[in-house]
């Protein structure tokens, strides 16, 4: 049994030591090192003790950009941390500042959107190189190849700029500050590539279309080493050999080639930040030609019902017989009974802002004499019923508070036609 | 400490004192009710590690693994095509702890897998399916079927390359069965192909149904485990001391108080080899704590360790986001399920549909034709046993390849290619097996008169057939599903 | 029984006190971890700098509600300034700012959940459960020139962002 025991103390001890090593190895990520060095060459910058001590106290942090509500994220700003900062422009990369391009904001665009990569990775050779990807294929002859290849790795130096082209289709490369791309689509016209490749809806077929080829060979390297030597890529291609261009024409032409891509702009950068919603506190003015309005005088008779709850049940009851067929059973306007696409379309009787802008008057008057569609109901409902309803329809919208007046008008609109006034006391909150 | 454990809290939690003799050992055995699933004694035969190999009792740990690690990975997971690689991603670099538990929850998935069905391996070469424990084994048939569905349906949830395309596969197998097929098909993906819905009918699966069935199944397992005796030991045991292993015979006699609370009564109603008062000198048996108790912590350890330990090393694999224009090439099935991707590449109906019955028919019948007790217990049953099973596993290793080379070079296809499916049906590497292995089995039964050698002989033929073919589905084939070397 | 009963690691009783310790701690060391695991490291939630519109496009005495970060930005004339939305009570999001009325002397707002009532002048609590004044955030001018209201950023009653 001691045999037992001995082998339990060691099994536990082994397993404590397994965990310890799994506190480590979780809390040993590699972005703190570059998080480190930032706050290292924030304290020497700092310039006076405050800086300073705000410097020292900077700590590891997750960070991230994320682009159309989540569609993309973007982490590179865990390691680059300062690519905002002026301050950084001379530092040494991870930490170098990014260049100021005019009206591409760093937080509707993220990073990877332009310069490649995985964004969501916080490890360089993830985030950097993508994901190494090995697809095998058989040959007519029975050979087996297999092509390797990286999704979405970084694009290098100057082919970030084969992403101008993915969005600015149309403009010269050359004046949208894309020089590389535009001397690459120069040559990609120049040697003639139209002859044997479809873009778009010109070209050639002999070799494979081009119209999206950024998108199924995203990685530069492939496409440098195929414009070299395209049968060690791909057997058998007919595709000559360009590999008497110069190093800088060739990365050009992978510039262009990479640029040639449908990437839905959602995941490029965020719909552009408009001013929100903007919420009058007054009750906005009704359009004058969707609405109806009854003559001045009718819409000034006062009702000569009380708002008792007699009146208001028997207006409900009515109400359900005659009006809820088009107008819905809770006066949202959707009945069943109206036909589709009817207009104007029934009321909406429990929409507030349309319910207190109706005086009793004027509902009055249009139970009584009807528009379009909707029948006038003086030969079928008396007068009193007809009051009853309106007494009942005023208890539709939700109890909102819509107070007038309490701000100055936002909108010139309403100035001209001032409401008589009592307006607001008469359309009271319903349920009275 | 005696403040703390002396007073009437902590005497309603604990209603035992910490035990000091072996009869308050098997008491509180028997009182607790985590413990109560073990028995209160345990014969000393089912404590040699070579007995069982724990590979139950590593099952057991890693589905515990599994459940803690899986309902931790749902907090982060939500089973949407939007949502679920960039959970993963999620999970792997910014959440503490994410990458761990999601290593850790993958490899316990293939590790149960494995033991699963060595631990049905090991129960069939130890005759520990013999009456009483017919169903038992049948019970562990379907447990088997359950482990590999939950590893299945978990596969999808990454949706990266890998997911996306195995399902893919795995699904198309499963609707070759005729008129059936596809319906199952449907019903399994919610749908024509892998997309939202068989993303959320596989979640559903994978973390509330199938569990749910495995632990009931389990349960019951369990349960008939012990009211069987525990685990299968030789018949013949009282007369020959168990040899190497296990604590030692004078452990098993001093360790045992008799005391006036000992009833023969309650445990005669425990079947099998239950002490009987006269017939046993020594007693075999020793008690549960601390002999099993200790064992079973240190094979949980020990899981636990080499859980972490592989974890540590190896990522579990997340390849890009499923894309359902561009299939890996080759496209493979989970591992273990290369085997009847194999099989399928001959012949669909035979390969997808009949052997895997068959298969599955003849597993579960095995303790109904072979009901002999008197070697219960013993690995292989006899030298001739042993014997038995070498030849079986040597010639199927070998017949293997023999049938696929016939097959590419005078296969039906090859010298009749035009000949109607039905021929291929007939007669395909996969179709012929199944018959050599029938015929093996039963000559060997006729010449020997022994049911249990027929069955060594198919059940050998099985497992190392299923491993040849796991082995050939995932080293040797490459893409469109051509021969290759492993290092190609 | 062979065992030493007496003190010393290789004794049953110290092998087994290391045994049981070791355990413990690697039992709960990663129930601890897993708490860890489960707080995020990163949320998916509107960022709490918001940038809005030039200062031109808000007309004098207007009321803008921004959805997403829950807060009401107002111009008078003394300028801009920016009042949260959201209740100080149990964080419901308060109706929309009304005029005086016989009850309150001045512009307020109720929360619909438990009747709190706020003034619109500074926030503060004139009626019901609520503790303390809403929050009032910092106006700023990005260097694009429109407005950028940042909710992690508290500033008192008084302030106004003048243009």
């Amino acid at each position: 049994m001691l045999r037992i025991y001995r082998l339990f103390a060691l099994m536990s001890l082994i397993t404590l030591a397994l965990f310890l090593l799994s506190l480590w190895k979780d809390s040993n990520r590699e972005w703190k090192k570059y998080q480190d060095e930032y706050r290292n060459l924030l304290i020497a910058k700092a310039k006076d003790a405050d800086q300073r001590r705000a410097a020292e106290n900077v700590g590891y942090e997750f960070a991230q950009v994320s682009v159309a509500e989540g569609a993309r994220v973007d982490r590179c700003i865990m390691c680059h941390r300062a690519v905002e900062d002026p301050r950084f422009v001379d530092a040494p990369q991870p930490l170098r500042a990014h260049p100021k391009i005019p009206s591409h904001p760093f937080e509707r665009f993220g990073c990877t959107g332009c310069h490649g990569g995985d964004g969501s990775a916080t490890e360089v050779q993830a985030a950097h190189q993508g994901i190494q990807k090995k697809e095998g294929a058989v040959l007519p002859d029975g050979r087996i190849v297999y092509l390797t290849e990286r999704e979405e790795p970084l694009l290098p130096g100057n082919l970030v700029q084969a992403s101008c082209g993915s969005c600015h289709l149309t403009e010269d490369p050359g004046k949208i500050g894309a020089p590389v791309l535009s001397r690459g689509k120069t040559l990609f016209q120049e040697k003639g590539c139209i002859g044997c490749h479809r873009v778009g809806r010109i070209g050639g077929k002999v070799g494979p279309e081009l119209t999206f080829a950024g998108e199924k060979r995203s990685d530069p390297e492939w496409l440098l080493k195929h414009f070299r030597d395209p049968e060690s890529l791909v057997p058998d291609s007919a595709m000559p050999s360009y590999k008497n261009l110069g190093e800088e024409e060739l990365q050009a032409l992978t510039a262009f080639v990479l640029s040639l891509r449908e990437v839905p702009f959602t995941l490029i950068a965020s719909a552009p930040l408009q001013p929100q919603t903007v919420v009058a506190l007054t009750p906005p003015p009704v359009p004058r030609e969707a609405h109806w309005e009854a003559p001045r005088n009718e819409n000034l008779r006062p009702n000569p019902v009380p708002a008792s709850a007699e009146s208001v049940a028997n207006g409900k009851k009515l109400y359900g017989k005659y009006c809820a067929g088009c107008h819905g059973e809770s006066g949202k306007g959707d009945g069943p009974g109206a036909p589709k696409d009817l207009k104007p379309e029934p009321a909406n009787f429990a929409d507030p802002r349309m319910m207190a802008h109706e005086r009793e008057g004027g509902l009055y008057w249009k139970i009584t004499r009807g528009r379009g569609l909707m029948p006038g109901w003086e030969a079928t409902i008396p007068q009193k019923d007809r009051w009853d309803l309106v007494n009942f329809l005023r208890t539709l919208p939700p109890k909102v508070q819509m107070p007038p007046g309490m701000m100055e008008q936002p909108h010139g609109a309403m100035g001209g036609e001032k409401e008589p006034a009592g307006h607001m006391e008469e359309s009271r909150p319903g349920g009275h | 400490m005696a403040k703390l454990t002396e007073n009437r809290f902590w005497r309603s939690l604990f209603r035992r004192p910490l035990p000091d003799s072996d009869l308050d050992r098997m008491l509180t055995m028997f009182s607790n009710f985590f413990l109560h699933i073990l028995p209160a004694k345990v014969h000393r035969h089912s404590l040699k590690p070579g007995a069982t190999w724990g590979l139950g009792v590593i099952s057991f740990v890693l589905f515990l693994v599994l459940i803690v690690t899986g309902v931790l990975l749902m907090f982060f997971y939500v089973p949407s095509v939007e949502r679920a690689y960039r959970d993963m991603k999620d999970l792997k670099y910014v959440v503490s702890y994410g990458v761990i538990l999601r290593n850790m929850h993958r490899w316990a998935a293939h590790g149960m897998v494995a033991a699963v069905f060595l631990h049905m391996v090991r129960v069939f070469f130890t005759g520990s399916y013999k009456p009483p424990r017919e169903f038992n084994w049948v019970l562990g048939i379907l447990l088997w079927g359950i482990t590999l569905l939950l590893s299945f349906t978990g596969y999808l949830l990454p949706w990266d390359q890998l997911a996306y395309w195995a399902i893919t596969v795995g699904t198309s197998i499963a609707s070759y069965p005729p008129w059936i097929g596809e319906k199952i098909r449907v019903l399994l993906l919610g749908g024509n192909i892998v997309g939202e819905s068989a993303l959320l009918r596989f979640y559903v699966l994978h973390v509330v149904f199938l569990p749910m069935v495995l632990m009931v199944l389990a349960a019951v397992h369990f349960w008939r485990v012990r009211k069987d005796g525990g685990i299968a030991r030789p018949i013949a045991l009282a007369l020959h001391p168990v040899a190497g292993g296990g604590p030692t015979s004078a452990e098993a006699t001093a360790r045992f108080v008799p005391g006036p609370l000992k009833t023969y009564t309650l445990v005669e109603l425990v079947r099998g080899t239950s002490p009987q008062v006269g017939i046993q000198a020594p007693e075999e048996e020793v008690p549960s704590w601390p002999h099993l108790t200790m064992r079973l912590l240190i094979v949980f350890e020990l899981v636990l360790v080499v859980l972490t330990a592989v974890s540590f090393l190896f990522d579990a694999p997340l390849l890009e986001q499923a894309n359902p224009v561009r299939p890996d090439n080759p496209a493979k099935a989970p591992w273990y399920f290369l085997g009847i991707q194999e099989l399928v590449s001959y012949s669909a109906l035979v390969g997808g549909v009949l052997v895997p019955a068959i298969a599955l028919l003849g597993l579960m019948s095995i303790p109904y034709m072979d009901r002999d007790r008197s070697d219960q217990g013993i690995w292989f049953g006899s030298p001739a046993g042993k014997r038995a099973a070498w030849i079986s596993f040597l010639l199927t290793v070998l017949v293997i390849p023999a049938l696929l080379f016939l097959d590419s070079r005078f296969g039906v296809r090859q010298v009749a290619p035009g000949a109607p499916q039905f021929f291929t049906d007939l007669l395909n590497p996969a179709s012929v097996l199944t018959t050599l292995m029938a015929v093996s089995s039963f000559l060997t039964w006729r010449a020997t008169r022994s049911r249990r050698l027929g069955a060594m002989v198919l059940f050998t033929a099985f497992v190392s057939a299923y491993l040849v073919f796991t082995v050939i589905g995932t080293y040797f084939r490459g893409p469109n599903w051509v021969w290759v070397w492993p290092w190609q | 029984m062979s065992e030493s009963k007496k003190g010393g690691i290789f004794s049953r009783r110290g092998l087994l006190g290391i045994g049981w310790f070791s355990f413990i701690v690697s039992m709960v060391g990663p129930a601890l971890a897993n708490i860890r695991f489960l707080f995020p490291n990163v949320v998916y939630e509107p960022p709490s700098r918001v940038k809005l519109g030039k200062p031109e496009e808000y007309a004098r005495g207007s009321a803008t509600f921004v959805e997403d970060q829950r807060f009401y930005l107002f111009r008078d004339g003394e300028g801009f300034r920016a009042i949260s939305a959201v209740c100080t009570h149990l964080r419901c999001t308060i109706n929309s700012f009304g005029p005086a009325d016989a009850e309150y002397g001045e512009p307020h707002a109720h929360c619909p959940c438990h009747g709190s009532v706020f003034a619109q002048k500074d926030g503060r609590v004139l009626k019901g459960p609520a503790p303390v004044a809403l929050e009032i955030y910092e106006v700023g001018l990005a260097p694009d020139g429109r407005l950028v209201v940042d909710t992690a950023r508290r500033v008192d009653a008084g302030f106004r962002f003048r243009v």
